[in-house]
């Protein structure tokens, strides 16, 4: 989970946890691009905020789909499509949600993603 | 006046060192341990001014400052910190110490208070020891989530990645990440670092 505002981050993390996750929290996006070239194959899911002082999320994923195409990546933001400075990004992100998480709609997103990224694994 | 500054961060010594530089009539000496500088106590010594970091190896905790007092005969010895409690900073001068200097002090006060000690005056820091500390947790425990803390508990056991995964049954990875980010929250150069530093701040 990567999101700068640490007391998101917590929410964030509680809803993945609940759900059975195993989560990490990075205020700094850096951080976690780094974690995912160390070991590409070891995440199952990125949720990231937009908005961040480093980088944005779109960036963020950007890198990441170099690192780690098959790592699926969420974002949450409280921007609208229109507010989004790199709409065309969008193509990054296995699912946009809205800001404030509504929980089932992060599992939900989260579990699709996963199982979508997953299946097209065994296709290949 | 001669001073000897002991600190393990080349940084903060070339910073001190820079700022006292400028002002007449101080001779310094540095060390980059309390074992280097109980040495330089013995054979340069005394100093009109000794200048203990309080979480440098050697230290352990105010131990330090009574060596360091009684190797340097009647003369003052101070302490100076990041990021030590504010219960440290009153500890350090109940017992004796000659001042207290938090490391965030401006320049002009940094050689302000150093002239007031070698003069034989006690410096404590009255914005420091008055700010009003939140109960309970220590400010960098806040900024710290369950499992960061968790995980710098076990880094001050000093186990390895692998056995902190098993003890908290994460991963691997995750826990590295974990580390990763702990680091940064606390401005830490490494895990042993991150480690001293939470011992330091009676964090764990």
């Amino acid at each position: 989970v990567v999101e700068d505002v640490p007391e998101v981050a917590q929410v964030v993390a509680a809803m993945l946890e609940r759900a059975g996750a195993e989560v990490a929290c990075c205020e700094d996006p850096r951080d976690a691009l780094e974690a995912v070239r160390e070991d590409p194959e070891a995440w199952s899911l990125l949720v990231t905020d937009h908005d961040m002082r480093a980088m944005s999320g779109a960036d963020l994923a950007a890198e990441v789909a170099g690192a780690a195409p098959e790592l699926p990546v969420l974002l949450c933001t409280a921007l609208g499509p229109e507010q989004r400075r790199d709409r065309a990004a969008s193509a990054l992100f296995d699912a946009v949600i809205r800001k404030p998480v509504a929980p089932e709609r992060l599992i939900g997103a989260a579990r699709a993603a996963i199982l979508r990224r997953e299946g097209a694994g065994f296709r290949e | 006046m001669k001073i000897v500054i002991a600190d393990d961060h080349d940084l903060v010594l070339d910073t001190l060192s820079a700022f006292l530089a400028r002002e007449d009539g101080f001779e310094l000496s540095r060390a980059a341990s309390f074992e280097d500088a109980a040495r330089k106590i013995q054979r340069e010594g005394p100093f009109d001014l000794v200048l203990l970091d309080y979480g440098m190896p050697g230290m352990d905790g105010l131990a330090g400052l009574a060596r360091a007092r009684a190797l340097n005969g009647e003369r003052p010895v101070a302490i100076m910190s990041g990021i030590a409690p504010r219960s440290v900073a009153e500890q350090a001068l109940a017992e004796g110490a000659a001042g207290f200097l938090p490391k965030t002090m401006a320049a002009k006060s940094l050689v302000n208070a150093v002239r007031f000690m070698v003069a034989g005056e006690q410096y404590a820091p009255i914005d420091y020891l008055t700010e009003p500390e939140p109960p309970g947790r220590h400010p960098l425990a806040e900024r710290l989530s369950k499992r960061e803390m968790q995980v710098l508990g076990a880094l001050c056991r000093g186990l390895a990645n692998k056995e902190i995964a098993r003890e908290l049954m994460l991963q691997e990875v995750t826990v590295k990440l974990h580390v990763k980010t702990l680091c940064r929250k606390l401005e830490a150069r490494n895990r042993t670092h991150a480690a001293m530093i939470a011992k330091e701040a009676g964090l764990v």
